[in-house]
C-alpha cells in the first residue's frame, strides 16, 4: 500500500527511524506518530505484537499476557471477542429479534456499535443475495430513563434522551427502533402514580445497598416488559468482565452464593426473554479505550455514587486490578468454574428454520450444565434460583401473596424485619413481579406433573 | 523551523487536557482545556508527574481525591497522551510535547 511519507498519517511501512528523523522536521506539526517516538525512550517500545507492523496504543495485559496492539488490532481483538461469543453461544440467529439495552455508558456504547456492525453486514448480504434466503435479525435499543429516582431535572433529562436519540439514529441503515423505557413503567398504571410508589418503595427499603440492588431488579423489569410487549426474543446487555468480576465479589459477600453461576455465564434463559452477554470477555478499560479511539459517543448519566456495598467492591476491584492487570479476569475465569445452570445456554431448536451451522455450533460449545435438578425456584424479587436450604428455611411469606418465595439475601437487604412492614412493601411492589413469580411456579408445577405423571394414579382408575 | 523553535524554547508550553466518564464534574463540568503549562524553574522538559500536579492546583475544582492519589491518578483513571496508553510511554515519566493531547477518562462506569 503506497502512500506518501509526508502526508501520510497512518503508520504503514514507517520504522522507529525514520518516525526519529520524521520529528526533527516536522517539530510543529503534531504527528501522531512522531510524538509517540519521541515520548517512547524509557519503555520497551516494540511493535503491534499481532500485525508487527504499526506502533501500538494500549497495554492491554489481558489475562496475563502483555499484548500491546496498534488500533487497528486492537478494535479486531475486541470485535473478534464479541463475535466468537455471539457464534458460539448462537446468541443471534437471522430469525430473532435482538434488544440492546443502552445506558450510555462505554460498554453498553460499544456492545451497541458491535451489533450494528454486525446488523448492517447482514443487510449487505441480504441485498447483495439473489434468492434473498438469509433474513437479517431486527436490532432495537431501550434506554432505561431512571432520572425520577435521582430527581434529575427535566432539562437534563432531556437532553441525556436527546443524545440517545441521536446516537441510535446514526446507527442506520438499518435502523433500529428506540425505545425509552422510564423505570416506573414497571407499574401498569400512569405514570403519575408510577413514579410516586416508586418513590415511596425505596425509601421503604432501609439498606442502601438493598435500595441499590432493588432499583437493578426493577431495570430488569423494565427491560423484560419492553422486549416482551414488543416482539424482541433476545435481551443484549454489556456486561464485561470489569462489571461480572465486582458481581462475583459482591455477591459472594451478599450470601449469593448458589444463584451466583446464573449471573456470570454468555447466556441467562431463565428470563422469559433471554439475556445475553456478548461482552463478557472484554475489560471496562479496553472498552472505554475503543471509545475514545473511535469516537463512539456516550452518555454520562448523573447518579448519586454507589455508596453500600456495591461501592466498596467496585474501587476494592479496580485497586486490585490496577496493581495486577490480569485480576478482573481471574476473578471472572474462577466463578467461571462453578457449575452453570441449565438454564445458561440457548435452548437447542430442532426447528428445520434455524441454520444447521448454528445448531452444530450449539452441540460443539455447550457446557455440560447440572441437568439432574431440571426445574428450579427462583425468588420473586431478584429471579434468582433458590437452594434447596433456601427453600427448607424460609420463613414462608404468605401473607400477602401465595407462590412469592424470596431469597435469603433479598430478605436481608431489602425486606423489612417486621412482618407488618412487609406487608406494607407487598403493596408497593409492583404486580409483575407476584406474577411473573406465579408464572413460573406454574410451569414449575407443570414440569414437576409431567416428569412423575406415568406414576400418578388417574382420577377416574377403579380402586379394585 | 523545527530545530530552531527547540533552541529558544519557551518557558511554558501549550498542552490540550481532556477529561471524560464523569471526571469533567470536578472541573466544573468542563471536558477539554486548553492550557499552558509553566515549566518549573531550571526545568527542561515537562514531565505526566509535573503536569498531573499543576492540573490538581489550577483545573481541578473540588474532590482532588477523586482524581489523584498521591502522585499519581486514582486507580480506575485510564491517562492517554495523544490517543495512547500512558503505560506505553514511561507513565509518570512520560515527557511532554508542545500541542499534545492528554485525556484522563474514568473507567468506573456502568454498562
Amino acid at each position: 500500500m503506497a502512500c506518501s511519507a509526508s502526508a501520510c498519517q497512518s503508520n504503514c511501512y514507517k520504522t522507529q527511524q525514520e518516525e526519529e528523523e520524521a520529528v526533527k522536521d516536522n517539530n510543529n506539526t503534531n504527528s501522531f506518530a512522531a510524538n509517540i517516538s519521541s515520548s517512547n525512550n524509557n519503555s520497551n517500545s516494540g511493535l503491534c505484537l499481532k500485525c508487527k507492523a504499526n506502533q501500538p496504543i494500549s497495554s492491554n495485559s489481558d489475562g496475563g499476557d502483555d499484548a500491546r496492539f496498534c488500533i487497528d488490532c486492537f478494535r479486531g481483538n475486541l470485535f473478534g471477542k464479541f463475535r466468537f461469543a455471539v457464534t458460539s453461544n448462537a446468541m443471534i440467529a437471522p430469525t430473532d429479534n435482538v434488544l440492546v439495552a443502552f445506558s450510555g455508558g462505554p460498554s453498553s456504547r460499544v456492545a451497541l456499535q458491535f451489533v450494528h456492525e454486525m446488523h448492517s453486514k447482514a443487510q449487505k448480504n441480504f441485498d447483495a443475495c439473489r434468492d434473498r434466503s438469509l433474513p437479517v435479525f431486527g436490532v432495537g435499543v431501550a434506554f432505561v430513563d431512571e432520572s425520577s429516582v435521582y430527581s434529575v431535572p427535566s432539562n437534563e433529562t432531556d437532553k441525556v434522551i436527546g443524545d440517545v436519540r441521536l446516537i441510535v439514529e446514526n446507527l442506520a441503515p438499518p435502523s433500529k427502533e428506540l425505545y425509552i423505557v422510564p423505570v416506573e413503567s414497571v407499574y401498569s398504571s400512569d405514570s403519575g402514580d408510577g413514579r410516586e410508589r416508586l418513590k415511596k418503595l425505596l425509601d421503604a427499603v432501609g439498606d442502601a445497598t438493598g435500595r441499590e440492588d432493588l432499583l437493578l431488579h426493577l431495570r430488569m423489569l423494565a427491560l423484560q416488559k419492553v422486549a416482551s410487549q414488543n416482539g424482541y426474543n433476545r435481551l443484549l446487555l454489556g456486561s464485561c468482565v470489569s462489571k461480572i468480576a465486582c458481581h462475583v465479589i459482591s455477591a459472594t459477600v451478599k450470601g449469593q452464593g448458589y444463584s451466583l453461576p446464573a449471573d456470570v455465564q454468555y447466556v441467562d434463559a431463565r428470563w422469559e426473554i433471554p439475556v445475553v452477554l456478548p461482552l463478557r470477555d472484554c475489560l471496562a478499560k479496553e472498552l472505554t479505550m475503543l471509545c475514545r479511539l473511535d469516537g463512539l459517543k456516550t452518555v454520562e448519566l448523573i447518579r448519586s455514587p454507589c455508596t453500600g456495598i456495591n461501592g466498596l467492591v467496585s474501587s476494592f476491584v479496580t485497586l486490585l486490578q490496577e496493581e495486577n492487570p490480569s485480576r478482573e479476569c481471574t476473578i471472572m475465569r474462577t466463578a467461571g468454574k462453578l457449575i452453570p445452570f441449565h438454564f445458561n445456554k440457548i435452548e437447542e431448536i430442532d426447528d428445520s428454520n434455524v441454520l444447521l451451522a448454528t445448531r452444530r455450533r450449539q452441540k460443539r460449545y455447550n457446557l455440560k450444565p447440572n441437568e439432574s435438578f431440571s426445574s428450579e425456584s427462583f425468588c420473586f424479587i431478584c429471579n434468582s434460583p433458590l437452594s434447596r436450604s433456601d427453600l427448607l428455611s424460609l420463613k414462608n411469606l404468605e401473607s400477602h401473596k401465595t407462590s412469592s418465595v424470596c431469597c435469603s439475601s433479598c430478605q436481608f437487604q431489602i425486606l423489612p424485619q417486621d412482618p407488618s412492614s412487609v406487608n406494607e412493601l407487598y403493596t408497593l411492589l409492583p404486580e409483575q413481579l407476584f406474577a411473573r413469580a406465579k408464572h413460573e411456579n406454574l410451569d414449575h408445577y407443570s414440569a414437576l406433573r409431567e416428569q412423575i405423571q406415568d406414576c400418578l394414579l388417574s382420577e377416574v382408575e377403579d380402586e379394585t | 523551523m523545527g530545530c530552531v523553535s527547540k533552541l529558544c524554547r519557551f518557558s511554558d508550553m501549550k498542552l490540550t487536557v481532556e477529561f471524560g466518564g464523569g471526571l469533567e464534574l470536578l472541573c466544573n463540568s468542563v471536558k477539554i482545556h486548553n492550557v499552558n503549562v509553566e515549566l518549573q524553574n531550571g526545568a527542561e522538559k515537562l514531565t505526566m508527574k509535573d503536569l498531573l500536579s499543576w492540573i490538581r492546583n489550577n483545573l481541578i475544582k473540588e474532590r482532588p481525591e477523586m482524581f489523584m492519589k498521591g502522585d499519581t491518578v486514582r486507580p480506575g483513571v485510564l491517562a492517554l497522551v495523544n490517543d495512547c496508553d500512558w503505560e506505553l510511554s514511561g507513565q509518570l515519566d512520560t515527557t511532554l510535547e508542545e500541542k499534545d493531547v492528554v485525556v484522563f477518562i474514568s473507567t468506573l462506569h456502568g454498562g
